[in-house]
């Protein structure tokens, strides 16, 4: 009994540590030595003005077969220099772009963000990701960086956290709780380290949220919303989640890698 | 029923609400805030690792709940789900494909793809690429194609489509696929280099060179007195031209191809070289020969005196047009009237056949024909063929600067002037189809980039200057005005006409010898129209080529 009161009072204590003000971030300062020039860089920066299907392929995955079998594209589309970014109801669904290049060794990419989670939608979940994902593996087992917005059905709250996942394993890395976020995320990555960073809007530092070891290869990059987390396997989705992105850059990139076609 | 399932409902939300709240606290609890070092997961504790099983099963259990709370939801139609259409469950492939480690796995998932979505447009760049490295050509350009049907605005699309088509040897299929990948993307560096490959492809001789003057008739040996000679003409080349040079001497032109070089050249045997480039370094030449002589003025005699016309030139022509009646621009009042008079008065001064076309015979094609072929074959070396126009002119600004006139036949167009009139260019390149000693244009219509050479003034009076002035080749213009004016009228002529008929009693003979020259005739309108006109039409003078001057007789 004494044991469970302890831990009641841990998790009270761990809830308020856990608030998005009392950080663990601090001032970072990042810079990739390695890089392109910027006037090759500045062709695949992208502020939304209109949906640019040479940088860019629409997103949509699921992971099981519950998910596929139920699942819809949500709307991608540019609305007021933006990227809109809005899931279906009633199903799985998922909205948002992914690279069609990829990046190789160091570098430094960023993006801003916006998002007003629902309240009071416990039927789906609200999940805004900004993702690196290695290009080594099949999709579903593919290693991956990502910082994550997110609201679970099952929580009356919302987090901010980054993770990695490899060979299969998820591990994640410091999270804040917050009502909704209006900022910057933004990926680095040194040698085979990759930091997360982020900033909110009107603040002029970056905040180091994480760092992981993560192989060098290829990635590519992700913006995406979506109502489903990877294992959940039913979902009625009575609302559409909303979120904008916006200023995608690469600050540096030692090497870009184009498709072909 | 409803009711009760409600009230399991909110028992469940109760509950999830609270072991959701509590899960992320032991996150929290276990990853220290204000930790500065960098934190490496797989390095974590065993701490961390029984954080992360309970976490885990924290997030099974309320799974569970929201699984039993949704099932109960659909029971009570919250919120139908709807079953995925193929179009939504092709993306999933898609994606697989593109992760895919083997490119046979790729094919087959966006092949999948196309099956479950036949408009979903990008797996067919992607299947239509396999094969292209595959080496099946067929198949790469039937999935491009398809593509490209179905509307991808992908550069790269149609650059690997120009590419097949190169290969294939098609150049006009690579040229079209080639132009919507530069349409999309202009910078695009292969779709760059596929162009210039196919354009030096198509394109293998240099310009085409043509010479206004001297002429390059075949066979023909030019006599020039021993002075500088114009060398003029045009180099045309779809890839465009590079360079022109005339006895390698770098010679400038426009962009048309024009070019004019002033050569020297010596007593006996000359040989003029014009050469030139195009864009892809093709290199075309032409060379013509011109023999010089040193000029000798001829000895003069009071009775050798050049008084008579018939003692300088051999024929005299004159082709005279005047509009009124315009099919589709305003009419005209005295067009037609000023015509005639100057028909009549070139009569008398011993012309010997005057062309008069008047309104609807004033077609575009009569004039060109007349200009163009059966003045050529009448008039010779030793003629003088003397121009005239009444009616509208036209002055087009050019998109790469500059100016172009037109003279407006009856039947020409007021939007589409550029196909239905007929251009100042046209008419310079006159001259070098009609071998005639001297040539004047007298245009009463107003114009502006003509390239005139502004008159030098009046003669000086010598007694032989006639006899000089008359054996060397001239083509001269006079128009009523410059772009924008208006051409005024006065008792029942144009005002120009009015003072070029006053010219031709004589008021423009400065020297009083009897003999109006061009530049006389010149120097006598330019002041005198726009004195009348209270400075709204100023005529233009010049000379298009040649030293010699356009002579009219004033008879005893």
């Amino acid at each position: 009994m004494k044991m469970k009161g302890a831990f009641l009072i841990g998790i009270v204590l761990g809830v308020f540590s856990g608030s998005f003000n009392g950080c663990v971030t601090k001032t970072a300062s990042l810079k990739v030595e390695k890089t392109l020039p910027q006037e090759k860089l500045a062709y695949y920066n992208d502020t939304f003005d209109k949906l640019r299907t040479d940088l860019w392929e629409k997103a949509g995955y699921t992971h099981n077969e519950a998910q596929k079998s139920n699942f819809k594209l949500g709307k991608t589309e540019v609305k007021e220099g933006k990227l809109w970014v809005q899931t279906e109801t009633g199903c799985f669904s998922m909205a948002g772009l992914g690279s069609s290049y990829t990046l190789r060794g160091d570098f430094d990419i960023q993006v801003d963000c916006q998002i007003d989670f629902l309240e009071g939608v416990y039927d789906m979940d609200q999940s805004l990701v900004f993702n690196v994902i290695g290009k080594e593996k099949e999709i579903g087992k593919a290693d991956t960086v990502f910082m994550c917005l997110l609201r679970r059905g099952v929580r009356d709250f919302s987090t901010f956290f980054s993770a990695t996942r490899k060979s299969g394993e998820l591990h994640v890395g410091n999270w804040h709780k917050i009502e909704k976020f209006n900022g910057s995320l933004r990926i680095v990555r040194i040698g085979d380290e990759v930091s997360t960073l982020y900033r909110l809007k009107e603040a002029t530092e970056w905040k180091k949220l994480d760092a992981f070891r993560f192989p060098p290869g290829e990635v590519m990059l992700g913006l995406k919303l979506q109502n489903f987390v990877i294992n959940r396997a039913s979902i009625t989705a009575s609302a559409s989640a909303t979120a904008t992105f916006d200023n995608f850059r690469i600050n540096a990139a030692e090497q870009i890698i184009e498709e072909e076609i | 029923m409803k009711k009760i399932a409600l009230g399991f409902l909110s028992v469940l939300l109760f509950c999830l609400a609270f072991i959701a709240t509590t899960t992320p606290s032991l996150s929290s609890d276990t990853t220290p805030t204000g930790n500065e070092t960098k934190r490496y997961p797989s390095q974590e504790t065993r701490h961390n690792d029984s954080f992360e099983k309970l976490k885990d099963d924290m997030w099974r259990v309320s799974g569970v709940l929201i699984n039993n709370a949704e099932k109960i939801s659909d029971e009570i139609h919250i919120t139908p789900s709807t079953p995925s259409t193929g179009c939504d469950i092709a993306p999933t492939l898609f994606w697989k494909g593109k992760f895919a480690s083997k490119e046979e796995d790729a094919r087959r998932y966006f092949m999948e793809a196309i099956d479950l979505c036949p408009g979903f447009i990008r797996p067919y760049e992607l299947v239509g690429n396999h094969y292209r490295k595959k080496g099946d050509r067929e198949k790469a350009v039937a999935f491009f194609t398809k593509a490209a049907d179905l509307g991808s605005t992908n550069y790269k699309l149609y650059y690997l489509l120009a590419s097949l088509f190169f290969q294939k040897g098609d150049m006009d299929e690579a040229s079209r696929y080639l132009k919507r990948s530069l349409d999309l993307r202009g910078d695009y560096p292969k779709s760059l280099q596929l162009k210039s490959k196919i354009d030096k492809e198509r394109d293998t001789s240099g310009p085409k060179i043509i010479l206004y003057e001297p002429s390059t008739r075949r066979g023909l040996s030019l006599v020039r007195p021993t002075q500088n000679i114009s060398v003029r003409g045009i180099a045309t080349d779809k890839s465009g031209v590079a360079w022109i040079r005339v006895n390698a001497m770098d010679t400038p032109f426009d962009t048309r191809g024009n070019f004019l070089k002033d050569v020297p050249i010596h007593v006996g045997s000359n040989t003029i070289v014009v050469e030139a480039a195009d864009g892809l370094g093709n290199q075309s030449s032409l060379s013509v020969e011109v023999k010089g002589e040193a000029y000798a003025m001829p000895p003069l005699t009071k009775a050798a005196l050049p008084t008579r016309e018939k003692d300088l030139y051999g024929k005299s022509f004159a082709v005279v047009i005047g509009i009124n009646k315009y099919e589709k621009w305003p009419s005209l009042e005295f067009a037609v009237n000023d015509a005639m008079a100057v028909s009549e008065k070139l009569k008398k001064s011993g012309f010997d056949e005057i062309i008069v076309i008047l309104d609807k015979e004033a077609t575009q094609r009569r004039i060109l024909t007349e200009l163009f072929h059966r003045l050529p074959e009448k008039v010779g070396r030793n003629d003088r063929l003397f121009f005239y126009f009444a009616g509208h002119g036209q002055t087009e600004d050019l998109p790469e600067g500059g100016k172009r006139g037109y003279i407006i036949p009856v039947d020409g167009d007021v939007a589409n002037y550029g196909a239905t009139a007929i251009s100042m260019d046209q008419i310079r390149s006159l001259s070098s189809r009609i071998p005639a000693k001297h040539i004047l244009y007298a245009m009463d219509s107003c114009y502006s980039g003509l390239g005139l050479n502004r008159s030098g003034g009046l003669s000086p009076k010598v007694s032989d200057y006639l006899r000089k002035i008359a054996s060397m080749r001239v083509v001269q213009i006079i128009t009523a005005g410059g772009k924008g004016e208006q051409v005024q009228e006065k008792g029942g002529h144009g005002l120009f006409t009015s003072y070029f008929l006053n010219a031709l009693k004589g008021e423009a003979d400065f020297n009083k010898d009897r003999v109006v020259t061009g530049t006389e005739l010149g120097a006598y309108l330019r002041p005198a129209v726009s004195n009348a006109s209270g400075q709204a039409q100023t005529p233009l003078y010049g000379r298009l080529e040649g030293e010699g001057e356009f002579l009219f007789f004033l008879g005893q």
